[in-house]
Order: C-alpha cells, then sequence, then structure tokens
C-alpha cells in the first residue's frame, strides 16, 4: 500500500490554477522524483500535500488516511515531514537547537533522535552550537534534513534539495539523502537537477503544465530519449 | 553626573522591561502595538486597586499581573486575532484605539490626578560621592535585573521560549515544523504582558500614577526595541538601559521637558544610520 | 435652549467640523491615497495655528510678536511654514516602513508640542497667544460666525475642488499606485521619495492651513489645543469611517465622527463639573469602540473601497 496517495489534485494561488489534475503515489523505502520544466507545478504539488494550499479538486491520502487540505502542524503529527526550499533553518537558534525544534511536538526523551541525526551529518555534529544563521549553504542543507528527521517522519517531503548549492555539497546532500532512504524512509523530492534526481531515484514523475506527462522507474526515465531531449539538457 | 547616570539606570531598567514585551509582540507578531505602553498603565493601577485594598504589596503585584496578561489575551484572542491576515498597518490602528481605551478607562475610574501608592516619604542615602538612592531606586534595579535574567532562561533553556524565538525568526517555518504558534502567541502575550506591568508598577512607585504615565513612555519604548534590534529581546535590554540613560543625563544639559525627544532623536539616528539595531538581523529590516 | 442658542450652536459646531473637514482631507492625500501614516496631525496644525496667530497678533511682552500681519499674507505664511516643517521631516522619515513612519509622526508631534510648551519666547508656552484678530471683523456687519462659516466652506470647497483634480490626474495615480505597491511602482521607474515627499508636503500645507483657520475662529492658541492624541485620534477615527481614499469620505466621516463626538460632549454639559474629566474620557472611549467596530466590520468605511485596507502577504 502506498504511504502517499495523491489523485487528481487540483489546486492553486488564487484564481490561478497551478495543478490541473496530478497523480502520484510514493512507497515505503524508495525515493520518487518529481521533476518538470518551471512552472510545471513541482513545488506547488508538495504545498498540496503538506496543506499549504487551496485544493479544488482530488485527494491526498496518507498512511492509509484522508488528510486532503489538512494544516501542517496536524500532518506534523501523522508523520509527514517537509524540508521548505530556502529559510529552511530558524538563523538566530544554534543547530542543537534547531533539531530540538524539529522534535517539538515529541513529549518523549529526543537524544536517540539527535545522536543518530548527528551520526547521518558529522558536520553538523561539530557545530552543534554554532549560531544556525552562520553556517554555509551546506551546512543549513544538512541542518534541515536533520532537522525534518527528528520526528522519525514516516514519510520526507524535499523541495530543491540542492538548490543554490555548489557541486560537491550537491552530491554529499544526496548521498544523505540515499542513506536516509535506506534506513527504510519513503522520500518525495522535487528536483530541478533532473539528471541528478532521477539517477539517484527508484520511481519518478515527469510534471508538465499541472499535469503528469511521463511516469517510470528512475533509470527509464534517464534513459527514454523524450525525456532527455525536453527536461534533461543542461541539469 | 553620576547620579544622572545612575537615575538613567533606574528608569532605564523600566523602559527595558517595556521594551521587551513590545519587541516579542513585533518579532512575532509582525506587529507595533501601540497599546503597550498603556498596558503598563492598566497594570500600575490594577496594583493600586489592589493595594488600597489592604492586600500585601507582593499580592497585589501577583494580582494585577494575572489580571492584566488575561485581559491582553482576551483582546489578542477576539480583536487583534481577527486581523492578523489582513496586514499590519490595521493592526496598528487597532491598538491605538485600544491604547486609547485602556487609557480612558483608567482615566474614568481613577481619575486624572497624580496619585501614589503610599503617601510614605522616601528616604534616600548615599551610597557613593554624588550618588544616592532610595528604597524604590534599589527594589526597581533589582527585580528588573532578575526579571531580566528569568527572561533570559526561559528563551533560552525552555522548550516554548526557543520556540518563540524560532517563531520571531520565521512563524511559517515555525508551522511547518510543527510548533504550536497558538501557544507561542499566548505566551508571547504573557510574558510581554508581565514585563510591562511589573514596569509600570516600579514606575508608579518611582514618579507616581497618572493615566498618561504608560503613553508618555511609547516613545522611549520604541526607541529602545529599535535601537537594540526589533524582535531581538536582548536588544531590548541594552537599548531600554542607553535609552534611560541617555534621557536623564540629558537633563544636565536641557531642560527635562524635553526627554521624550531625545529618545526620539536616538531613534531617528538608528533609523538613518544602522536600521537594524544593534543585535538585528538585516534581512528582518525590510 | 432657545432657537438663537441653537442656531448658534449649529453654527459653531459646523465652522469645527469644517476644520476637521480639512484635516481629514490633508489625511486623506498621505494615508488615502500614498498610505503615509502621519499621527503627528497635531504637529502640523499646531505650526499652522501658532504662525497665523503670532504673525497677526499685536505685540506682546515676553514673547516675539508685533508683526501685525493682515490675515491674507499670515495665513500664506502659516501654510508654507507647515509645508516646511513637513519637507524637513520627510527627509529622514519618508523611507520608513509605515509603522516606524507611525511612531516618527508621533515622536514630531510630541517634540513639536514640548517645543511650544516649553520655548515660552514664540508662543508664551501653556498660557499660549490669545486675541487673535478675526479677519475681516471691519467689513461684516451681519452675524461674524455666520461670515467665519461661509469663509471656512469657502476653503473647504476650494481645497475640496483642487485636491478631487490633482488625485484624479495621473500625479494622484501614482500616489495610488504607491500606497497599493510601493515596489512595483519603483520597478516603473517613479521616483517614489519626490511623490511621497509631494504627498506629505501638500497634506501638512492642508492640516496647517486647518490650524491657522482655527486659531482665527476661536482666537486662542495653547499647546494644549489639540489634547495628546484625542484630536489626532479623531481625524483617523473620521478619515477610516468615512473611507480611506475617498475625498468625499473624508468630509463625511468629519461629520459623522465630530457629530457624534459633540453629541457626547452635550452629555457633559448636564452633568456637574466635577465630572468633566471623567465624562470626557467615557466620550473617548465611545469613538474608540466606534473605531474598533468599524474595523472589524466595514474597514474600508462608509464611501472607501474594500481593498484600501487589505494589504496582500508578500508573495501571495
Amino acid at each position: 500500500m502506498a504511504i502517499l496517495e495523491v489523485k487528481d489534485l487540483v489546486g492553486g494561488y488564487g484564481e490561478v490554477l497551478i495543478l490541473n489534475g496530478v497523480s502520484i503515489q510514493c512507497f515505503d523505502n524508495e525515493i520518487v522524483s518529481i521533476i518538470g520544466p518551471n512552472g510545471a507545478g513541482k513545488s506547488t504539488l508538495m504545498k498540496g500535500v503538506f496543506g499549504m494550499l487551496k485544493i479544488k479538486q482530488g485527494s491526498v491520502v496518507f498512511d492509509g488516511k484522508p488528510i486532503t487540505g489538512m494544516r501542517a502542524s496536524q500532518l506534523v503529527k501523522l508523520g509527514m515531514s517537509y524540508v521548505p526550499q530556502d529559510n529552511n533553518v530558524f538563523p538566530s537558534l544554534t543547530v542543537e537547537e534547531n533539531l530540538q525544534m524539529g522534535a517539538f511536538i515529541r513529549n518523549d526523551d529526543i537524544t536517540a533522535s539527535l545522536e543518530k541525526v548527528f551520526d547521518l551529518f558529522p558536520f553538523i555534529a561539530k557545530h552543534r552550537k554554532a549560531v544556525s544563521g552562520s553556517l554555509s549553504g551546506g551546512g543549513r542543507q544538512m541542518l534541515a534534513l536533520g532537522r525534518a528527521l527528528m520526528l522519525d517522519p514516516k514519510l520526507l517531503l524535499l523541495d530543491e534539495p540542492s538548490a543554490g548549492l555548489a557541486p560537491l555539497v550537491r552530491d554529499e546532500i544526496f548521498e544523505k539523502i540515499i542513506h536516509i532512504k535506506q534506513s527504510g524512509m519513503a522520500i518525495l523530492m522535487v528536483e530541478q537537477n533532473a539528471k541528478k534526481a532521477l539517477s539517484m531515484s527508484d520511481r519518478g514523475y515527469v510534471l508538465v503544465m499541472g499535469k503528469n506527462r511521463f511516469e517510470d522507474t528512475g533509470r527509464a526515465l534517464l534513459d527514454n530519449p523524450e525525456v532527455g531531449r525536453l527536461y534533461l539538457g543542461s541539469a | 553626573m553620576l547620579q544622572l547616570f545612575a537615575n538613567g539606570i533606574v528608569f532605564g531598567s523600566i523602559i527595558a522591561l517595556g521594551a521587551i514585551g513590545l519587541t516579542l509582540v513585533y518579532g512575532i507578531l509582525k506587529f507595533a502595538n501601540f497599546a503597550h505602553g498603556d498596558t503598563m498603565t492598566l497594570g500600575a493601577y490594577l496594583a493600586l486597586l489592589f493595594f488600597n485594598l489592604q492586600l500585601p504589596l507582593p499580592i497585589a503585584v501577583a494580582l494585577s499581573v494575572i489580571l492584566s496578561v488575561v485581559i491582553a489575551i482576551l483582546i489578542d484572542q477576539y480583536l487583534y486575532k481577527l486581523f492578523r491576515s489582513t496586514g499590519p498597518i490595521i493592526l496598528l490602528i487597532s491598538s491605538v484605539g485600544v491604547a486609547l481605551l485602556l487609557r480612558n478607562l483608567v482615566l474614568l475610574f481613577w481619575g486624572p490626578d497624580l496619585t501614589y501608592y503610599s503617601r510614605d516619604i522616601q528616604i534616600s542615602y548615599p551610597v557613593l560621592p554624588g550618588l544616592r538612592f532610595n528604597n524604590t531606586d534599589i527594589g526597581t534595579m533589582i527585580t528588573a535585573a532578575v526579571l531580566i535574567v528569568l527572561v533570559h532562561l526561559f528563551l533560552k533553556k525552555t522548550k516554548i521560549g526557543k520556540a518563540m524565538r524560532a517563531s520571531s525568526d520565521n512563524m511559517d517555518l515555525a508551522e511547518v515544523v510543527g510548533i504550536d504558534t497558538q501557544r507561542v502567541i499566548i505566551w508571547t502575550w504573557t510574558v510581554g504582558t508581565a514585563l510591562a506591568v511589573t514596569g509600570g508598577i516600579m514606575l508608579g512607585m518611582e514618579n507616581g500614577l497618572r493615566p498618561t504615565m504608560g503613553w508618555e513612555l511609547l516613545l522611549p519604548l520604541f526607541a529602545a526595541a529599535i535601537l537594540g534590534g526589533i524582535g531581538q529581546p536582548y536588544g531590548a535590554m541594552v537599548g531600554g538601559l542607553v535609552i534611560g540613560i541617555a534621557q536623564e543625563v540629558s537633563t544636565g544639559y536641557i531642560s527635562t521637558a524635553y526627554k521624550p525627544a531625545v529618545a526620539f532623536v536616538i531613534m531617528i539616528l538608528v533609523l538613518l544610520i544602522r536600521p537594524q539595531g544593534i543585535f538585528g538581523v538585516s534581512k528582518r529590516w525590510i | 435652549m432657545d432657537l438663537s442658542g441653537i442656531f448658534s450652536y449649529l453654527i459653531f459646531f459646523l465652522v469645527i467640523t469644517s476644520v476637521y473637514g480639512l484635516l481629514s482631507l490633508g489625511l486623506n492625500i498621505q494615508w488615502g491615497y500614498t498610505k503615509l501614516f502621519n499621527i503627528g496631525i497635531a504637529g502640523f496644525f499646531a505650526v499652522g495655528a501658532y504662525t497665523s496667530a503670532i504673525l497677526t497678533t499685536p505685540a506682546a511682552t515676553d514673547r516675539i510678536g508685533g508683526f501685525d500681519m493682515p490675515f491674507i499674507p499670515a495665513l500664506l505664511i502659516a501654510v508654507l511654514l507647515s509645508g516646511f516643517i513637513a519637507f524637513l521631516i520627510g527627509i529622514p522619515t519618508l523611507k520608513l516602513k509605515e509603522d516606524y513612519l507611525a511612531i516618527a509622526t508621533i515622536g514630531i508631534a510630541e517634540t513639536i508640542r514640548l517645543f511650544f510648551n516649553n520655548e515660552a519666547w514664540v508662543g508664551n508656552g501653556v498660557r499660549g497667544v490669545s486675541h487673535i484678530p478675526r479677519p475681516f471683523h471691519q467689513y461684516i456687519h451681519f452675524d461674524y460666525n455666520v461670515f467665519y462659516l461661509l469663509l471656512m466652506l469657502f476653503f473647504v470647497v476650494c481645497v475640496y475642488l483642487a485636491i478631487e483634480k490633482a488625485l484624479k490626474s495621473p500625479w494622484g495615480r501614482v500616489l495610488k499606485a504607491i500606497g497599493e505597491d510601493e515596489t512595483v511602482t519603483l520597478a516603473m521607474g517613479k521616483n517614489v521619495f519626490r511623490y511621497k515627499m509631494e504627498s506629505l508636503v501638500l497634506g501638512s500645507m492642508i492640516m496647517g492651513l486647518a490650524g491657522a483657520l482655527y486659531a482665527h475662529f476661536i482666537q486662542f492658541i495653547s499647546p494644549e489645543v489639540f489634547v495628546p492624541m484625542t484630536g489626532t485620534f479623531l481625524v483617523w477615527v473620521m478619515l477610516i469611517s468615512g473611507g480611506s481614499g475617498s475625498n468625499k469620505g473624508a468630509l463625511l466621516g468629519a461629520l459623522v465622527i465630530w457629530g457624534l463626538w459633540s453629541l457626547t460632549g452635550l452629555i457633559s454639559n448636564v452633568v456637574p463639573v466635577a465630572y468633566a474629566v471623567k465624562v470626557g474620557a467615557l466620550r473617548v472611549i465611545v469613538i474608540a469602540i466606534v473605531l474598533e467596530v468599524i474595523l472589524i466590520v466595514r474597514p474600508q468605511g462608509i464611501l472607501g473601497q474594500k481593498s484600501v485596507l487589505q494589504m496582500p502577504k508578500n508573495g501571495e
């Protein structure tokens, strides 16, 4: 059974509809990438799943429960974690405090989760007392990822995790994402860097103008000449 | 001069207490609460009420803090909340209305004349050559210092305190992360109002009570908050002391009547030279 | 109260309504169109009032005077001086965000009030300037107050027509654009600062005019002429209830709110003097409640358009 099931989602901002009937699925222990040209609705889809969009039609089901339009604070309690594209850490809080905030809704002892995040990201372990605003772009991105993991979520939503990062740092982030998936998590990822995203994804969807265009395994999409010609050009 | 400086620390502490609440509300709720000064007035007069009922001072203070916090939360939940999605200007206008309401309610029930908590004359005694304090001065400085330390511990060590700092950084992200922003808002009003009320009571002890006492402090409060960096509680603490000292020291050179003008000039200078204030982050200033 | 008493009261009422009408029109240019949050109305009013008063009164001990100017030049200077003060204030403050501008203008109004309060050599301190002459007194052989009302209405109509024309012109459209979205207007290549300054100065000159006309009617002016904040607050409630962005709304609001204020004032006439201050407090409470109700129920005011107070959140 899919951990996330989005069916014919229609929605947008005010009168402008960005999503015109998108359907995707995400299963446990897999990375699903959403790629497509600018304005296709990739980030909007993510916002629609995470309750930050006005849904006109369609449904979102998470872990068997219908969650269409539910607010972010409720979804976090159900086990969904979202990492926005930017402004995704609290700059005046320390690294450790950011992680603590990630676990806000938990009332149990979070030391084990903290240790797991520090193991996964030795960089932020080293800087645990640093003020987050002083970290580099890569450091902040790792912190944002770590923060999302503090909830031991069932589904991780990543909005352009490599945006604005230098190539070396990008690769490191992608490595960590693969590592996270290997622990059994379901990851839904929107990425501009389509080639790289597809090469590490189990499955992928190509969105165009708010609609599904292609759906296949990551490998297959990479090898698909039409996809390659249209969308994998410079990535 | 030393005396003026010391007076500045006393009044600066009072301004700091008010400015912390103002800056917290601005940072988290994104609006300039023009009713904050009059909240101090309300607190001071409620304490007067309880004090005149022969309740011991600590009880009177505690009761007026609790009652003021409840009133502030009710005003937020039933008035300001309606405007949260509309914009900061309507909130500002609304808070001006609330300011006038509070001030005139005080005027209505207590009249315009100067009153005091107690008729006892305070004896000031020399501490250093050229420096005298009375009991109220010392009490004010100690209370302010204790409260500031408590606020610091609250913001740094408690979960909700950290959540408040996080919400001040980025309210939307706080929602995404799962922080109970509703609780954060309630706590913001609680802490801010409690500090303001305590400051108001101490102001009443120092200078007596008048219905305009808090409103007259609004300009220095904003100057302190802006100087320290709007949204930065530690900045407000420092800003409060600086403004207090500047105002008191200025009386050595210009007429006492121009004290609020001193705060105003400092504020304008900050806005022209370094608008994000001492501790402010540049990007917040948009 | 007999008929002539009611008539006198009505004339007085309408003259003051006209004064507030001018203030509301001035605020409408600044706030209604350009979204400049000016809480310093009292300051410009005071500058206009004091200037005209000082220029037209005969010499007096312990303050400057003796200019003995006729009404019209004095009025002109008062208006220009208000505009000039606005210009000086605008230089540091117009770049600020609305809420910072609000606090800055309070500071300015306070400083102006303190100035007149303290610097007795200018305006006689708290004792104020009295015996301000009534313009054209020697030519009027009927009820002078009626003449003054006609004079006021003349000014109100002239200012109204002039502003209507100005605000409907391309200049006015830029002001409105700035009020709705400053960044976009800047991107269009408009010198936003210059337009804001023009809006501030023009509005303040009208406020100065109101002050001067008030001074010549009441014949006495002091720093407490605008009880700190009450007068300013009334003008704001007038504009908001009448409809920000609408000149007709500004005038309507002046009439309605001043009417309400005067109505509550009648109550204080029948109450023993000892309660005067408390009733005064009650009157302000009434107006404050009216403001909150309007903000909740109909924030655009009677004649305003819906979008005026709705500010879209960034990025949405």
